[in-house]
């Protein structure tokens, strides 16, 4: 797949977005752009505004300047439900699944999205059993479909977030730190998932990461944001090998 | 497959209920009908509790609504409607339904009220209301509204019209079938689903593209419509409505009601105020004044050691149809 695929219009633009709580800058004019069927990395120290972006971008926290685009659309300020319903959805910190009801329930809810104009639509929206089984074997959850999601492993959490993600039909898919807690063995997997994602339904994905051995299996290319801003953007070996990034980060690590 | 022990239970529930009225003398009769009113009551304030986790502590503002609007009408004050039964109980649907939307939309909108505020700002709104009521002649005052009429059949005429206790309960027993089915369709439902995320969770639905204030203020309007038609048929039982029936003691008696049934169920909510209604009635002739004791006793045993209720457990159905072919075939 080409990047950009058929129009040249990005998928997501941010321009020169900043964001204070109080008086402390967490964005400060940060622009990004990102096309249809990309995969991104986002790496940073802690404090650094990762998560703050996704915030931003998704309408959670409104912006103190700068603005965001969804296919060419100004989405800036709009309320969050609205810009989900743009085709952006995203992925939290700590998972966010519903963890009172099962894992089909969990993954109904993001189905039925784009019924989520009326209620009458999703009151009256027809099962989609085919859909559903495909979603269960994704995130491997199809011998625990009827389990309350509560109950499920740390990794089995994470990945039935990111199934849920899927089953919205959104293009854009912003994933908040998706190993954090993990083994090696379920950092891979979901490696592998997310590739899935980008290869296999056409995602154009942007996760934040702090893990570098994942961000190397993810083999794209990456962002270092460093004081509410972007330091530098390449493929994961040159960023490694950066001066720069090396003492804004990296180097901390060993 | 083997039915749940949940839907048997169910429906024991209901037949037990439809027979009842074989072992009952007619005093009997007229109280469980009662009783049944009040668990309609109960259902309209589980469904928003219990599936949308919507806390309100002024679901009496909607039960008294309905009575007032009900008493009203059949009393002519409303002169235009002729003293129409069917006008005054589709009244009793509509206003407290419409006063229900009115005051989601207040307090649902913009960032919205949740959780311990919401439940604040209802108590205080049930409390006005009472106090309303009290000082507004037209509807009567502190004295209320006396001689409602009860409800009359169409198939027997003049004095003999006035509906006999046994039709009285097939009627009271109907409706509550009715609106239990009907709710408990939308909350098995894809919408009740989604209600459902919104207890804990609601900035992960938001974040699908689910417009959550619109949401809650459907449910809100639907519960406060089914608290109204039970405080219509209420009335027309106990033929007198007063500022009570909007306040604030009723609205915290119907979630006394729905938490010893169990706010999770609907029909744990909905036996949980018959139950508490006849024990009421048994025990407050030898107890007296430490009913209210009592009362609050059970309340918090039930919060403390039974947070699903006394039937929440028991009355739990299993999943909707839609999900079963996913159950793990057990090898």
């Amino acid at each position: 797949m080409p990047l950009g695929s058929t129009t040249n219009t990005p998928l997501l633009e941010i321009k020169e977005l900043s964001k204070k709580f109080g008086g402390i800058v967490v964005l400060e004019g940060l622009s990004l752009s990102l096309s249809s069927q990309e995969l991104r990395c986002i790496i940073g120290p802690n404090g650094c505004g990762k998560t703050t972006l996704f915030n931003v971008a998704t309408g959670a926290l409104p912006p103190d300047g700068g603005s965001v685009y969804i296919k060419g659309e100004e989405v800036t300020g709009l309320p969050s439900h609205e810009i989900a319903r743009r085709g952006i959805v995203r992925k939290f910190q700590v998972p966010g699944i519903y963890k009172d009801l099962s894992v089909v329930e969990n993954l109904e809810v993001p189905l039925n999205a784009s019924a989520s104009r009326s209620a009458w639509k999703i009151l009256t929206a027809k099962p989609r059993h085919s859909r559903m089984l495909e979603l269960l074997d994704i995130c491997g959850l199809s011998s625990k479909a009827t389990v309350l999601a509560g109950s499920l492993s740390h990794g089995e959490k994470q990945w039935l977030e990111i199934a849920m993600l899927l089953a919205s039909d959104a293009e854009l898919i912003l994933l908040d730190e998706p190993t954090a807690g993990m083994s090696i063995l379920e950092t891979e997997k979901t490696a592998e998932l997310i590739n899935r994602l980008r290869h296999q339904f056409n995602k154009t994905v942007l996760v934040i990461e702090h893990d570098m051995f994942f961000v190397r299996l993810l083999n794209c290319p990456v962002m270092v944001m460093m004081n509410g801003s972007i330091l530098r953007v390449g493929p994961y070996d040159e960023i490694r090998k950066d001066p720069k990034v090396i003492e804004a980060y990296l180097g901390r690590a060993g | 497959m083997k039915k749940s022990i949940g839907y048997i239970s169910s429906c024991g529930i209901w037949i037990a209920l439809a027979l009842a009225p074989l072992v009952l003398d007619e005093w009997g009769v007229s109280q469980f009908a009662q009783y049944m009113t009040y668990g309609i009551f109960a259902l309209s304030l589980a469904f928003i509790w219990g599936q949308a986790g919507i806390l309100c502590f002024g679901q009496a503002i909607f039960f008294g609504l309905g009575a007032y609007l009900m008493a009203l009408t059949t009393l002519e004050k409303f002169s235009w409607f002729g003293g129409s039964q069917a006008i005054g109980l589709i009244l009793a649907v509509l206003g407290p339904g419409l006063a229900a939307h009115v005051v989601g939309q207040l307090l649902f909108r913009g960032r919205g009220l949740s959780g311990a505020y919401f439940a604040i700002v209802t108590l205080a709104t049930a409390v006005i209301v009472e106090i309303i009521a009290q000082h507004w002649s037209y509807i009567g005052g502190f004295n209320g509204l006396l001689g409602v009429p009860p409800l009359v059949v169409i198939w027997r005429e003049g004095l003999d019209a006035f509906i006999t206790p046994m039709e009285n309960y097939y009627t009271i027993f109907f409706s509550a079938l009715l609106i239990y089915l009907a709710l408990l369709g939308m909350v098995r439902s894809p919408l009740g689903i989604v209600l459902a995320t919104l207890k804990d969770e609601e900035y992960r639905t938001r974040a699908f593209g689910y417009n959550i204030a619109n949401l809650k203020i459907i449910a809100f309007t639907c519960s406060g419509a089914v608290a109204g038609i039970a405080g219509g048929l209420f009335t027309t039982q106990f033929g007198f409505v007063s500022p009570p029936l909007t306040g604030f003691a009723l609205s915290t008696e119907v979630l006394i009601w729905v938490a010893v049934g169990g706010r999770g169920v609907l029909l744990a909510a909905f036996l949980g105020a018959i139950v508490v209604r006849y024990i009421e009635n048994v025990l407050s002739d030898t107890l007296g004044s430490y009913w209210l004791m009592a009362l609050g006793t059970l309340f918090i045993a039930a919060v403390v050691v039974a947070p699903r209720g006394l039937f929440g457990k028991l009355l739990q159905l299993p999943l909707p149809r839609r999900f079963r072919q996913f159950v793990p075939k057990k090898l």
